[in-house]
């Protein structure tokens, strides 16, 4: 007697057989979807190693853990973005997401939309039994006006999604809906997709008659029955007939199908193309270039690291609070003093900045502590010098200037009142000067400078070397002559002062 | 290709020197939504990323980046998302997911004052208790508290080696004070910058279970791609990752999860003391407000009061044993935290009426009066 020899289905391969049976219900058409899905990935040629599989919550979602693949069974609506981030990081992946309609077209519609508008490379197959069948049969955004569900007990009062106009509207390169009364056609959209670059969305009708079927009159195989009756097969279906309604015929059909460069495309073409490898600027703008400062090498026993002679030694923390009108570029100067004292000088500085709505023109302030030791508490409290080029900052932060403090104003623009006796007030003509070597908008480097000439607890060379690292290249001449402006204009006053 | 650590000495704030802290230990992809006051690091990470070989992506909302950075992170790649409560607030779900699949990767909450909108360019501490029990089901999660944006380098480091060592998402809980004030930044050399990876399969496909946990309760991870065909989900499930809709599948793997962090908290759990030997009153805090405690130690010290200050590095998991054994030895704990009583319910819990605990506890929007500390320890110390 001969043994039957008893062979593996080709399909099992693909199929996690430890799994089966599966949890679908009889007369469901999600078995039909996931074996032309696994037919058509044999048909592919693809290395099945590199295929992963997403799945949301549902009945649908339970997919990804039949088959035998990577698979990914994700939370209620994100399997698009969780696809997402399989493919970009590994785009040697061929990524597909099976998914149920109210995963991807209600708590995942936002995902649905942008996915497709932005063209990431993902194979989406939404099947659609236009009602949530795990929970017990809700309408959902797919169910048509007047069905029956467990949620609209006397017929769904809202409109449905038409998600082939949707994910067409939003830009997919690839879109079709058939039946899984239609394994064939299905299988054939499903071979495209996977050759697809870009984003490619399939919309499968499929019977859920335990739950939709059964509200609605449609029992057991009547259901399927019913999708086969209602199917229209077009070869150029209209994209404007594509609405469901409860008797109405399904169109089915390949709806778009054109080449537009995908997500991945775009990031490797025209963006990487202009990928400049900057260095890291110290004040974080990358637009532009900086030499980063090297760390200070390891303290050789008996050599200090550092030359003293350069380091200003500041015993108590100097608390500096800067103000101006947005655009006066005070925030700047703050941050260059800041970057002087704390890359150059090897001293401590902490630099914060007040944040308001407005962008532009709001007064505002920006604060610098500096010491020889640690800093802790990081806001100016109680500041030591105050510098202000605005009358509008000088009048919100009056209340700041302190008995026995230092302020330094430019002379034109602020008119100082209500003073205590005790404040030593030092004053520049700083943006009368910047007009006069040719740019109003290095007032605030002039004030820097004057600045500098005034304040002993920030070496020159510091000064200058933390400004020429913060700012725009070209401009290098004209900000050093404000900056040199400023810084004599102070030692004159200095000495006037005697 | 650019270089991923740029070595040299700058001034940054908390936020740009996290994202250079992401590319140093290893990071390739990011996917974010912009919310202040985090987008600086989203800002930073879209120039940067593309400069080594990453991507940066933008998604639609805070859902969809945690989404794609634990897919990401299934591919192999080093993940992190950034953002600040309202975001955290819509991530959660998913954050579970990531303790369920033990997915590494960094998710950053730069805290601003709330509930809701709140103040979003103003500080707060408020979100701990929300990092720590955020997600619903019972889990353990590692979080860690920069104080600078030095240490907003070191700990975004720090923070993907314990995610990569634990398999379990960290959170980074910054503040918007630390995310945006400047200071000098040293980055090391390459080679100096300990890096941890998450350990890959030993066995073929064939034997390999990918959710079977190895002496440290920690499972080899494959990545997405490499022939392992894993079946990942966040049903309960058995080693092979199967669903298993069954009491003892969920009690195997959800104590596992929870004690992978618990049985090894003594090698996850950070904490400085600073003058905590003979104190006779200790502030407990974490992020910007040890800052504030630094500072009222010194004032203290200028009273005569011996203030000890036990700061949290790693706020999650706590250090449970160590204040239990400290509640012993001092008069009382005060906790200064932005916010009115999250991490001092902790202290209070594990002093266990061994000692007075009390709270100074602030609304959000500025850091503590550090005259408001000193009296607070002032009135127990007297």
């Amino acid at each position: 007697m001969i043994e039957p020899q008893i062979l593996d289905h080709p399909k099992d391969l693909l199929l996690r057989k430890e799994r089966i049976p599966h949890i679908w219900c009889p007369g469901c058409g999600l078995g039909s979807v996931l074996s032309a899905l696994m037919d058509a990935l044999r048909n592919s040629g693809l290395d099945l190693k590199k295929v992963a599989v997403v799945s949301g919550i549902g009945c649908t979602g339970r997919a990804a853990g039949y088959l035998n693949l990577d698979g990914f069974h994700t939370t209620h609506g994100r399997a698009i973005p969780y696809a997402t981030g399989l493919k970009l990081a590994n785009p040697d992946l061929t990524v597909i997401v099976f998914s149920g309609d109210g995963d991807l077209a209600a708590i995942g519609g936002n995902h649905l939309i942008h996915a497709a508008r932005r063209n990431v490379d993902i194979k989406v197959i939404c099947v659609n039994n236009f009602n949530y069948g795990m929970t017990g049969g809700q309408f959902g955004p797919t169910t048509p006006r007047l069905a029956r569900t467990t949620t609209t007990g006397y017929g769904n009062p809202e409109k449905p999604f038409n998600l082939i106009r949707l994910t067409a509207a939003c830009g997919a390169p690839y879109v079709a809906r058939w039946t899984s009364a239609h394994p064939h056609y299905m299988k054939i959209a499903m071979g495209e997709m996977l050759k697809k670059d870009g984003f490619s969305f399939l919309e499968v009708i499929s019977p859920c008659p335990t739950n939709f079927g059964r509200r609605n009159k449609l029992r057991d195989i009547k259901l399927l029955q019913r999708y086969l009756e209602q199917a229209v097969l077009e070869s150029q279906p209209d994209i404007a007939k594509a609405d469901i309604e409860l008797d109405s015929p399904i169109l089915c059909g390949k709806f778009v199908d054109l080449e537009r460069p995908s997500y991945l495309a775009a990031l490797k073409g025209a963006i990487s193309a202009k990928v400049k490898v900057y260095d890291f600027r110290g004040d974080g703008r990358a637009t532009l270039e900086e030499e980063p400062v090297k760390p200070a090498a390891a303290k050789a026993p008996g050599k200090p690291a550092e030359s003293p002679r350069e380091k200003p030694v500041i015993r108590r923390p100097v608390q500096i609070k800067l103000a101006g009108l947005g655009g006066q570029g005070i925030g700047l100067c703050g941050l260059i003093i800041g970057r002087a004292a704390a890359v150059f000088d090897h001293n401590q500085a902490v630099y914060t900045q007040e944040y308001s709505p407005e962008a532009r023109g709001g007064a505002s302030a920006s604060s610098v502590i500096i010491a020889s030791e640690q800093i802790h508490a990081p806001y100016v409290t109680e500041p030591d010098i105050m510098v202000v080029m605005a009358q509008g900052a000088y009048n919100k932060y009056q209340k700041d200037v302190r008995p026995g403090s230092r302020l330094i104003i430019d002379k034109d623009l602020v008119r100082p009142k209500d003073l205590p006796d005790s404040v030593r007030v030092q004053a520049i003509p700083a943006t009368r000067l910047a007009e006069e070597i040719g740019q109003k908008v290095v007032a605030n480097i002039v004030m820097l400078g004057f600045f500098t000439a005034l304040v002993p607890h920030i070496s020159p060379a510091a000064m200058q070397k933390a400004l020429k690292g913060s700012i725009p290249k070209g401009t290098e001449e004209l900000n050093l002559r404000a900056f040199e402006t400023g810084y004599d204009y102070g030692k004159r006053v200095t000495s006037d002062e005697g | 290709m650019g270089k991923d650590v740029l070595t040299g000495t700058y001034f940054l704030t908390g936020n740009e020197a996290c994202a250079a802290g992401a590319l140093a230990a290893g990071c390739r992809f990011f996917a974010g939504y912009p919310i202040t006051p985090s987008s600086e690091i989203a800002e930073r990470m879209s120039i940067r990323l593309p400069q080594v070989g990453g991507v940066y992506i933008q998604m639609e909302d805070e859902i969809a980046s945690i989404a794609a950075i634990l897919g990401a992170s299934w591919a192999g790649a080093k993940s992190m998302t950034a953002t600040s409560g309202p975001g955290i607030s819509l991530m959660l779900e998913n954050i579970g997911l990531g303790v369920m699949t033990e997915t590494p990767c960094v998710v950053v909450n730069v805290m601003r004052g709330g509930p809701s909108t709140g103040l979003p360019t103003l500080v707060g501490q408020a979100d701990v208790m929300q990092a720590r029990w955020g997600s619903h089901g019972d889990y353990e999660i590692i979080a860690l508290s920069p104080l600078s944006p030095q240490e907003a380098f070191d700990y975004t480091i720090r923070a993907f080696n314990l995610a990569e060592t634990w398999r379990v998402p960290v959170i980074l809980l910054m503040d918007e004070v630390v995310g945006h004030m400047r200071e000098r930044v040293v980055i090391p050399e390459k080679k100096d910058i300990k890096v941890a990876n998450r350990r890959g399969p030993s066995e073929p496909p064939e034997k390999f279970k990918a959710f079977k946990s190895k002496k440290d309760l920690i499972p080899e991870m494959p990545a997405a791609g490499q022939g392992y065909a894993v079946h990942v989900t966040g049903l309960t499930h058995d080693e092979r990752g199967y669903p298993a809709i069954e009491w003892e599948a969920q009690e195997k793997l959800v104590s596992r999860l929870v004690q992978k962090i618990r049985l090894n908290s003594d090698k996850i759990a950070a904490w400085e003391e600073t003058g905590v030997e003979g104190a006779e009153v200790v502030l407990v805090s974490y992020g910007i407000s040890t800052r504030i405690c630094r500072a009222v130690r010194e004032m203290a010290r200028d009273k005569g009061i011996n203030l000890g200050l036990l700061r949290l590095e790693v706020i999650w998991p706590f250090p449970e044993k160590r204040v239990r054994e400290l509640a012993g030895c001092i008069k009382a704990f005060v906790t200064v935290e932005i916010n009115y009583g999250q991490i001092a319910l902790e202290v209070e819990r594990c002093a266990a009426g061994k000692c007075i605990t009390r709270l100074v506890g602030h609304g959000g929007g500025t850091v503590h009066d550090l005259q408001k500390v000193l009296e607070a320890v002032e009135e127990i110390a007297s």
